[in-house]
């Protein structure tokens, strides 16, 4: 059991599961405690030790089953269902016949393989020794394509030869005269029962392959992650690194709280020093500062056309990870036109919000109108910004449908109290047709190039020093 | 302290919780690795009832600590009664006079004062507060942290100490450790990401929104009187509506204080008009009453209807939301 225990905890972090020594003798202290008769329990026990966030319970969900599952066996086509009495019989025979002569040469594992293709499903568990009895797990920490993979477990557990035995007797079925579509039938039935036995073997792989991914290749991941350019996510993908940015946020928000506290003692307030200590007969024995909330206000711009969403989104869940360090956050987004996405901020789970936000405007290839959205911005939602805004842009700085009006950026420097633009392009890219960055570069309070992960937090970070 | 999972089940019960496997197991490790418990979940599914339940289960006090922004140790663990120490010095002044009367020099004077020091830093003076008063009640008690996630970062690490070893250091005191080490429960509603270390000193429970079954089952229990029928219909509701992208989904309380409702007012079964009158009770937005009433359309009978066809789409509409997702 606690075996098996090691290997399910190793496979929980191949996925990312953060699991500790700690954790992992928690859990054996559990099973000894709620004992290993009862698998409700059992499960219970573990997900409230080996699980610390709610976004890991899937995976523990999903792996669980594998390891410790009741773990039946798949439903199998009823091979040769569909043949006639005489020729099923004939046929039947046959196959006993073989699978008594693999009984007797000692090829257990063929045998039961042969079963398996006419019917009897094998549970993971069943599988899974089997491929450790022929040496057949391939090693996937070496990066092997999952292709390679299956064909090297499949020869492994003799699929091959299993395949040619069951050719055989269908050959000697063709001979003695049965209808080819009913063979073709049977042939239908085995291919059915080999692709249920590859995806049992494909996941029996794949959690493997988590079980043998250590830390240092975790972590080689994570800097990787961290270093990987914006336009290399997809937009889709961006929710799932969730658990990344907000440990990434985790760590500017004790920077931010920390150097805050350090800068919070202002100046003594004579009024509240002297009010606090009247019970005190007017000693002063508890001083009161003026505590000036240094926590920024923001307001975010941000250009989710199709080349800018990632960032966009990145940045987005960035700075709703920082918001207990953040007084006010004001995000917009714009395209061919802007949009106020602040509700959907109230209202849903970051995540989740920039999924439903590029709905919220509109435009298409090459229609980026930055110019127009910037004076609907100014227009429209001025009042968001005061003299302790900080004005965040993130984009490229093209404009595909006119040219931005440097009088709308002055008058919004005049109103924030910074105006910042981030962009995930390099310098050398800034003087490309459509693009403005020229013209918007020296309006701003400063520029940051934000081409990753790790550019865009030191550029956050800026904000609260 | 709980025999096995079927008592905690069993006590839980006996104080009108509902406990399913995972509760039961979570409370019953709890107890015997003597680990808190992190709670975590939507509003209102009975985190906090859980610690009120534990408490009355094992016949415990509960001691709770209700975090919020800017929540420091003075709040949370103790206090010195400064009013308190500057009366006793007044009253104490001959005293403390006579004390010193010999001293020649100030220094010696202060040293004289400095040897009566601890009696003015002294359990007599500390404030206790809730961590305090659970570490040092001569009887076990139930800790209840609640809403942890409203406290800051610095919070959740000054609470590490306490989690892990049931003792805090107090500089003039030294480190107090638990006579009876509580049963602690801390909830969160997952506004923000807790710490690492926090979670890893605790066992984590995730309470969601019940099924239909569990949730009916709830309602029987906490609401006295309710017609099975109106049970039934309230839940189906309530669940129909929790399909909904709502601004706010309805909880397992407000599901139990719509049925209350309803009770109250002699309701026997949910009609257009019931659900018309009292669907505040439950939805606390107005778009979201506007999408709830959208979902009932009125039928002949005046009964609880069919879908609305626009209330249809609207839910295939946000179910594809939720796919894309």
């Amino acid at each position: 059991m606690d075996e098996r225990l090691v290997t399910f905890i190793r496979a929980m972090r191949g996925r990312d599961v953060r699991i500790s020594l700690a954790e992992s003798i928690d859990a054996l202290r559990a099973l000894e405690i709620s004992g290993i008769t009862d698998r409700t329990v059992v499960q219970a026990a573990l997900r409230s030790t080996l699980v610390k966030d709610s976004a890991d319970v899937p995976v523990f969900d999903e792996l669980f089953p594998q390891f410790f599952g009741v773990d039946e066996p798949p439903p199998m086509q009823q091979t040769g269902g569909g043949l006639p009495d005489d020729a099923a019989e004939q046929f039947q025979e046959m196959l006993q016949q073989l699978l008594d002569d693999l009984t007797e040469l000692s090829e257990e594992d063929l045998q039961r393989l042969i079963e398996a293709l006419m019917g009897q499903g094998m549970s993971k568990r069943e599988l899974r020794d089997m491929l450790e009895r022929n040496d057949a797990m391939p090693d996937m920490s070496q990066g092997m394509p999952q292709s390679w993979a299956m064909r090297m477990a499949m020869d492994g557990i003799g699929m091959t030869q299993a395949n040619s035995l069951l050719q055989e007797l269908l050959d000697k079925l063709r001979q003695m005269g049965v209808d080819p579509s009913q063979i073709k039938s049977v042939e239908r039935d085995l291919r059915e029962n080999r692709a249920t036995i590859a995806q049992q073997l494909a996941e029996i792989m794949q959690a493997e392959q988590g079980a043998g991914r250590d830390d240092r290749e975790r972590e080689r991941d994570r800097d990787e992650f961290l270093d990987r350019p914006f336009d290399q996510f997809s937009f889709d993908d961006v929710p799932n690194f969730r658990r990344e940015v907000a440990k990434l946020a985790a760590r500017l928000r004790s920077q931010a709280a920390l150097r805050m506290k350090r800068a919070q003692h202002g100046h003594p307030d004579i009024r509240r020093t002297v009010r606090a200590n009247l019970r005190f007969q007017g000693i002063p024995m508890e001083l009161r500062y003026r505590h000036r909330d240094l926590r920024p206000k923001i307001t975010v711009i941000c250009d989710v056309s199709g080349s800018m969403r990632a960032a966009a989104a990145f940045m987005l869940l960035l700075v709703y990870g920082l918001q207990d360090q953040i007084k006010r956050t004001r995000p917009f987004v714009y395209y061919r036109t802007i949009a106020d996405v602040t509700r959907d901020f109230q209202e849903l789970r970051p995540e989740a919000a920039i999924q439903v936000i590029p709905d919220r405007i509109q435009g298409g290839p090459y229609q980026t109108s930055l110019g127009s959205c910037l004076t609907t911005f100014l227009q429209d939602h001025s009042n968001t910004v005061d003299r302790n805004t900080t004005v965040i842009f993130m984009g490229d700085g093209d404009d595909h449908r006119g040219i931005p009006r440097v009088e709308d950026f002055q008058a919004l420097r005049r109103r924030a109290h910074k105006v910042l633009w981030f962009n995930p392009e390099q310098p050398w890219r800034w003087h490309r047709e459509d693009n403005y960055m020229h013209l918007i570069a020296p309006q701003c309070d400063g520029v940051h190039v934000v081409s990753n992960l790790r550019e865009l937090s030191a550029a956050i970070d800026t904000l609260f020093r | 302290m709980f025999r096995d999972i079927d008592a905690v089940r069993t006590s839980l019960a006996s104080q009108k919780y509902i406990a399913n496997d995972t509760i039961a197991t979570t409370l019953f490790l709890a107890n015997k690795l003597e680990k808190p418990i992190l709670a975590e979940g939507p509003a209102g599914t009975g985190k906090t009832e859980l610690a009120k339940a534990c408490a009355g289960a094992l016949d415990r006090e509960l001691i709770r600590l209700q975090c919020y922004e800017g929540i420091d140790e003075s709040r949370a663990l103790y206090e010195w009664e400064y009013a308190k120490q500057l009366l006793y010095t007044q009253l104490l002044r001959e005293r403390v006079g006579g004390m010193v009367s010999n001293a020649t020099t100030l220094a010696a004077a202060a040293d004289a004062i400095a040897q009566e020091e601890n009696v003015f830093f002294s359990d007599r003076f500390l404030l206790a507060r809730p961590l305090l008063r659970a570490i040092t009640s001569p009887k076990p008690v139930v800790l209840l942290i609640d809403e942890i996630d409203r406290a800051d970062a610095e919070f959740e690490a000054f609470l590490l100490e306490i989690l892990s070893d049931f003792q805090v250091s107090i500089p003039e005191l030294g480190t107090i450790k638990a006579i009876h080490k509580p049963i602690v429960i801390l909830t969160s509603n997952d506004t923000r990401e807790l710490s690492e270390a926090l979670k890893r000193r605790c066992l984590f429970l995730y309470v969601g929104y019940p099924d239909a079954a569990a949730e009916l089952a709830v309602v029987n229990l906490r609401v006295p009187g309710v017609p099975p029928k109106l049970a039934a219909q309230v839940v189906e509701m309530v669940q129909r509506l929790r399909q909904l992208d709502l601004r706010k989904t309805p909880s397992m309380s407000e599901t139990i204080d719509w049925a209350r409702a309803l009770v109250e007012l002699n309701v026997r079964h949910l009609d257009r008009a019931a659900i018309d009158s009292t669907l505040n009770v439950l939805l606390k937005y107005e778009s979201d009453l506007q999408k709830a009433r959208r979902l009932v359309a009125p039928s002949d009978a005046g009964e609880l209807g069919e879908v609305d066809p626009r209330a249809r789409h609207e839910k295939e509409r946000d179910r594809d939301r939720d796919r894309r997702r």
